[in-house]
């Protein structure tokens, strides 16, 4: 079962929060009083600084002759136009998801990842005498064997869609090295299911979530729970020793 | 130089996809491109739309862009404005489907179209369901939740909202979240709209 139908309208419910963020976002930007890029007030500025010039020009004609003095140059200061860089804050440094960032409180938890995450031997899987479509899939076990996480992804990307499962998990893994939590838990999930990969894809996915443990903890709690009860579970013993930990 | 010479394809790529603050700029910085508001406007106009239409679909495929580009499904097999463009296509095939129009497509295009799943795409009609669906969650839950959405950290969240610390917001987020779900379980008419 890839996901169950509230999981799906969750996810379906934030997407439709940040759709409408971003509509509203739009209109600001269409909005010539916040035009995007500032155009809008790059057009103000030149207004005003015709209007100064001109105003100066004025003053320049109609200054007391004899004087003998120089005719003060008009102050122009144009409003300044936000240029683009004012406007365009750097990349943020590091940004990174939610379950991949590392507050004191979620330290103890990416300890335990680190010490429970066990990688396949994916290199036991390649077969010289696999047929060619299972080129990629074989090029991706060499490339999360050799820890190349994004190389794994890339050559992901291609596969088969008769291979999608097979796919599916080795992506889960190369997303979990690129220590992309969140989004290898939403894979391993997916996978909870499968006949080849269910047990294994359970483990994993309790490790993912681990990161946010505590957004997750009702979640984790009753999938670890699942799997210390489920005799012969392979990854019994694994999950009886993070359940204690917890 | 200015800021606009500094970003690039993987530059924009990686600050929509990476959520947070850099995610706004690079998205106004791409909004504001007005030869892909033209492509798309003409794009619209000469499958039979109408100039309002134009901009429906710029503002539709935007956000399905944005969604994407989140998601990580832009795979640089071409340039980001190929790709956005192929979104506007396939966005506008969605909405003609649904009005019962058929659309002429060449190969090319509907193999541009085919790598997209049918549900990243923007439904206005999904879009108003769930906005009645949310009216009850309050203005502070949703925009906790959006910026929960967008990656946001706790800490960042915190700042954004006011708040004095990340475990507030972590707090505030577990009840909005809780409240969320509730929805949802109490919303059986969505999941008949939605097929579910």
């Amino acid at each position: 079962m890839p996901y169950n139908s509230n999981d799906r309208l969750e996810r379906e419910a934030l997407e439709s929060l940040v759709a409408s963020d971003l509509s509203a976002k739009m209109k600001q930007w269409h909005d010539p009083a916040t035009p995007p890029n500032g155009r809008g007030n790059r057009g103000n500025s030149l207004l005003w600084l015709l209007l100064l010039i001109a105003f100066g020009g004025a003053v320049w004609l109609f200054w007391p002759k004899g004087a003998g003095e120089k005719a003060p140059m008009p102050e122009s200061k144009p409003i300044d136009a936000p240029r683009q860089q004012d406007v365009q804050p750097s990349l943020p440094p590091n940004q990174t998801p939610i379950a991949q960032k590392t507050p004191a409180n979620t330290t103890r938890y990416l300890a335990l990842v680190r010490s429970n995450y066990k990688s396949p031997n994916f290199a036991t899987e390649i077969r010289g005498n696999a047929p060619a479509e299972q080129g990629l899939l074989n090029e991706a076990r060499q490339a999360l064997t050799e820890e190349r996480f994004v190389d794994a992804l890339t050559a992901l990307q291609n596969t088969p869609t008769e291979y999608k499962t097979d796919a599916a998990y080795l992506q889960a893994h190369a997303l979990f090295g690129l220590k992309k939590y969140a989004q290898a838990a939403t894979l391993f999930g997916q996978l909870t299911g499968s006949m080849r990969y269910g047990e294994a894809a359970q483990w994993y996915e309790v490790l993912a979530l681990l990161p946010d443990f505590e957004q997750t903890k009702p979640l984790v709690v009753k999938k670890l729970k699942k799997m210390v009860e489920d005799e012969g579970h392979t990854f019994q013993r694994e999950a009886t020793e993070l359940y204690r930990l917890l | 130089m200015s800021q606009a010479a500094t970003w690039t394809d993987q530059s924009i790529v990686s600050a929509i996809a990476g959520g947070g603050v850099g995610r706004d700029a690079a998205l106004q910085w791409w909004f504001g491109n007005e030869g892909l508001q033209r492509w798309v406007r003409n794009y619209a106009t000469q499958h039979g739309g109408s100039e309002a239409d134009g901009e429906d679909l710029y503002h539709d495929t935007f956000i399905t862009f944005d969604r994407l580009l989140r998601e990580g499904k832009f795979r640089e097999e071409a340039s980001l404005k190929t790709f956005f463009c192929s979104v506007a296509k396939w966005q506008w095939l969605n909405q003609q489907r649904k009005k019962g129009r058929i659309v002429a497509m060449e190969q090319v295009e509907l193999l541009e179209v085919a790598r997209f799943a049918e549900d990243d795409h923007y439904d206005r009609e999904r879009q108003t369901v769930f906005q009645k669906m949310l009216a009850s969650l309050g203005d502070k839950c949703k925009r906790l939740l959006t910026l929960y959405q967008l990656s946001y950290s706790m800490k960042e969240i915190a700042a954004e909202m006011g708040w004095a610390s990340d475990q507030v917001a972590m707090n505030q987020c577990s009840e909005c979240r809780k409240k969320l779900k509730a929805l949802i379980e109490n919303s059986p008419e969505l999941k008949e709209f939605l097929n579910l």
